[in-house]
């Protein structure tokens, strides 16, 4: 069995970090993703990025992917492409199948999961159809692989996900008939939500599909308002042409890889529901398995290279490439950057979420492995 | 926090077994407390596939015992017309490799239909119209149309809520860590986090854990964990008309020495099982493995599982196999489940083993425990699951 001191799954912003860190450091990475381009949710983020100046705030997210890649590159840092993980065994061994066809069994010293969330789906008549998608497939389709998934858009959802995508569709030549929300106020932050109000895009607060219809693929919904106990209103139904409806109802964490290795779980719904167990250096309750990003909870990708640079660290520093010291005052560092991220209204929640995970894990009888 | 400290029964274990008894003696009148130690779902019950399998009976009571649970399904189909419980009724047919299978087979199955169980033997020509998507090494296989399925968590989530309407209460995250005879006679229940709770009736319906619990009151419950991995499809068409089984897995359930006189199945006791849920996924299984209490699914189990899925269903190739889950058996030493009262310890029940049909055997056991509780007078055949046939092998302190 081919062996590699670190194995990191997910080449996202979080696995990016975790093996730039863990590499120069010194240790040897294998960094593997199921895609055929690294970068996961970078390379679609075509807008600049929120936080602060220090998280390259105001930076695209294509360029910062870009940049990462680059340190990837100059440090010779293997990479597997197309390379599907399906398991994890024995908290040391990991499953890939490679270009669809080819088994592997690798073992590895220290594992971190780093394989982001995937988007929520709503139910309502006619959500089969065609035409119905995730926001985020949506944004591939539009950045990356340049094809427009339809011509009127429905956005279901008016966080933040809801309204850049939204904005990215006009940009990308489509009509977006509508926001809505289920919620009685928007969601999302205020710079983004306004560029779409001022391109006439309506929003409907409390509201939520009916139903979608049409003969082979989407082409009218129904929407309805509803009560603060989310009951349809009688009356209120709408009726909007359309033949695309974009979900943008949220992430959960992709953790069944993580869970598959035996790492306990913890509920958090707001970080997105279940998630395996860590502590604050990403270390989850099986030994020698890290996590960072979004699996641990969906935030964004500042946190999620921070949280990837401290995976990378931590498992340097457990197999001796970091001296301890040394890896005290860094640790501290990142958690500090860590902290200044999670700040402010949305940020407090998170911290707060983060931190009763830490205790947690601290107070189970299921600790460490 | 528990509201009130006494109840008439508390039953250890929401499994299906343990929520099967809560419902029946709750049917009954009696105030229940169930004791789980982790979640909904959390033992063998959340993990296993969903076969109310009559062909693969022995003659003899369990046979007897899955016709009635058949029976209690197919009623709880027409009482609870509020529940989507995925019953289907697909029939089932066991494919046979070998001429030392076929009569093996055509043996057993001749005993079946001596007891009452309507089944046959079909041709190759005549199994290829049910399953044309089988390989050509299968040369005959078993028909049975009573065969049937039922969604393990809807059953479970049913009988919960109907638990919690005739006011019994269940507890979930909360395991059990001591049992011992109060004063007067009664049981006095204590939790983990140092609850305690009386009761006259203890229910022992902790599975593969069974014998923990026995040994709590000093008794001798000799129940071990049968591995079990199964691999799940996605949504596809039907692949055949009904589910499938290899002949390989009545012979490493009827007759395990066989299997392992034969080295085979790599020491995991590697059989074939595959059944289509109501939603079109497939379980595809599966193994029979002593390997403790180790939760965790195995890289060489997996891989065995789905190379003898694609050898046997080669279509398979094309599907994706999207989940894996791992279960614990509760195997008993005679292939008998257990069910009644200990002697020694009056007002202690144990309801637990049931190996590979807890799915199937769930209601008939629930409803004969209430039964037993209630003082009703039953069957002679029942003691053959008594507790008490068990021989300690070395006196137990509890
Ligand atoms: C529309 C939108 C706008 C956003 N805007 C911002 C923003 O402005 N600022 C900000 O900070 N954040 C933003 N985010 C959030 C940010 O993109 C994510 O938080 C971040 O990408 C998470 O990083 P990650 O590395 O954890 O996961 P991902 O980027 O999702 O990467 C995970 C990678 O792992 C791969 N993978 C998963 N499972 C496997 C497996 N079994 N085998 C192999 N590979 C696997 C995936 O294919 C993927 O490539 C936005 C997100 C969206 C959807
Ligand atoms: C792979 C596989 C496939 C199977 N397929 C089928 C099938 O097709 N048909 C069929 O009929 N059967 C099948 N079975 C068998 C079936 O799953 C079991 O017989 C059945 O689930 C046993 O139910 P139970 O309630 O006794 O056990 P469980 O469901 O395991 O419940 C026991 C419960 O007790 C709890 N517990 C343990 N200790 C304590 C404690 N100290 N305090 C409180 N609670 C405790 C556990 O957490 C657990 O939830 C299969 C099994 C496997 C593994």
């Amino acid at each position: 069995m081919e062996k590699r001191e670190v194995i990191i799954v997910g080449a996202g912003p979080a696995g990016l970090s975790a093996a730039v860190e863990a590499a120069t450091a010194g240790c040897g990475v294998l960094l593997i993703d199921e895609n055929s381009k690294p970068g996961g949710q970078l390379f679609k983020q075509i807008h600049k990025f929120f936080g602060s100046q220090e998280h390259k705030a105001g930076i695209r997210g294509i360029d910062i992917g870009k940049r990462l890649l680059e340190e990837a590159e100059n440090l010779h840092i293997e990479v597997w492409l197309d390379s599907e993980v399906c398991g994890i065994f024995d908290a040391n061994k990991v499953w890939v199948v490679r270009n669809k066809k080819e088994t592997v069994l690798l073992q590895g010293d220290r594992i971190i999961i780093a394989t982001g969330a995937s988007e929520n789906a709503v139910h309502f008549p006619g959500w089969h159809l065609p035409g119905v998608m995730g926001a985020g497939a949506a944004q591939t389709m539009i950045n990356i692989h340049r094809v427009l998934p339809g011509e009127k858009v429905l956005m279901v959802g008016s966080g933040n996900v809801g309204v850049i995508v939204s904005y990215q569709l006009l940009q990308a030549g489509a009509e977006v008939v509508g926001v809505i929300e289920a919620a009685p106020r928007l969601g999302g932050y205020g710079v983004h939500t306004a560029k779409v109000r001022r391109a006439g895009v309506p929003f409907f607060v409390s509201h939520v599909v009916a139903a979608a219809e049409g003969k082979d693929r989407v082409e009218k919904v129904r929407i309805v308002q509803v009560d603060p106990r989310w009951n349809p209103v009688p009356g209120t139904e709408k009726t909007l042409k359309a033949d695309t409806i974009c979900l943008a109802t949220g992430l959960t964490p992709l953790t069944e890889l993580a869970f598959l290795a035996g790492c306990e779980s913890t509920y958090s719904p707001v970080l997105g529901g279940h998630v395996p167990w860590h502590n604050s250096a990403m270390r989850t309750s099986v030994r020698h398995i890290f996590i960072a990003g979004d699996i641990s909870g969906v935030e964004e990708a500042s946190t999620a290279m921070e949280e990837g640079r401290m995976a990378g660290l931590q498992a340097a520093a457990s197999l001796g490439h970091v001296d301890e010291a040394d890896a005290m005052i860094r640790g501290k560092a990142i958690q500090a950057r860590l902290d200044a991220l999670r700040s402010g209204l949305f940020g407090e929640k998170r911290k707060n979420a983060k931190e009763s995970i830490f205790s947690a894990m601290g107070n189970s009888n299921n600790g460490a492995r | 926090m528990i509201s009130r400290q006494s109840f008439d029964a508390v039953i250890l274990g929401a499994g299906i077994i343990g929520l099967a008894s809560a419902y029946y003696l709750g049917l009954r009148g009696k105030k229940v407390l169930v004791l789980e130690a982790g979640g909904f779902g959390h033992g063998s019950s959340g993990a296993c596939d969903d076969m109310i399998l009559l062909q693969s009976k022995k003659p003899g009571i369990n046979l007897q015992l899955s016709f009635k649970s058949l029976e209690l399904y197919r009623q709880m189909v027409r009482d609870w017309a509020d529940e989507e419980l995925d019953f289907l009724n697909l029939g089932g047919m066991i494919l046979i490799q070998t001429p030392e299978e076929l009569t093996i087979m055509e043996e057993f199955v001749q005993q079946q239909r001596d007891n009452g169980l309507d089944v046959t033997i079909l041709d190759k020509k005549e199994m290829k119209k049910y399953q044309p998507f089988v390989s050509d090494q299968f040369i005959a296989s078993t028909y049975s149309s009573i065969d049937s399925q039922v969604s393990p968590f809807a059953v479970m989530r049913g009988y919960l809520r109907r638990i919690k309407q005739v006011g019994g209460l269940i507890r979930f995250y909360t395991p059990v860590k001591g049992i011992k005879r109060g004063s007067s006679g009664t049981w006095a229940v204590e939790t983990r986090s140092g609850e305690t709770v009386s009761s006259e009736v203890v229910v022992n319906a902790a599975g593969a854990w069974a014998g923990n619990i026995g040994h709590m009151v000093g008794e001798y419950i000799p129940i071990t964990p049968k591995k079990g991995q199964l691999v799940i499809t996605e949504k596809v068409p039907p692949v055949g008309k009904t589910n499938l089984w290899s002949a390989r897995y009545m012979v490493t359930k009827l007759r395990p020495d066989l299997v392992q006189a034969e080295g085979s199945g790599n020491g995991i006791g590697l059989s074939f099982s595959f059944t289509r849920t109501g939603d079109g996924n497939y379980l595809i299984g599966s193994t029979r493995e002593k390997a403790g209490y180790v939760k965790e699914n195995s890289y060489e189990a997996l891989q065995a599982v789905i190379r003898q899925a694609v050898d046997f269903i080669p279509t398979l190739r094309q599907v994706h196999f999207i989940r894996t889950i791992a279960g614990f058996r509760p195997a008993t030493e005679d292939g008998l489940f257990i069910l009644g009262e200990h002697a020694d310890s009056p007002g202690f029940f144990t309801a637990a083993g049931h190996e590979g049909d807890g799915i199937a055997l769930a209601p008939i056991t629930g409803k004969i425990l209430s039964e037993m509780v209630c003082g009703d007078s039953l069957g002679e055949e029942l003691t053959q699951l008594s507790p008490n046939r068990f021989q300690p092998k070395e006196k137990i302190h509890g």
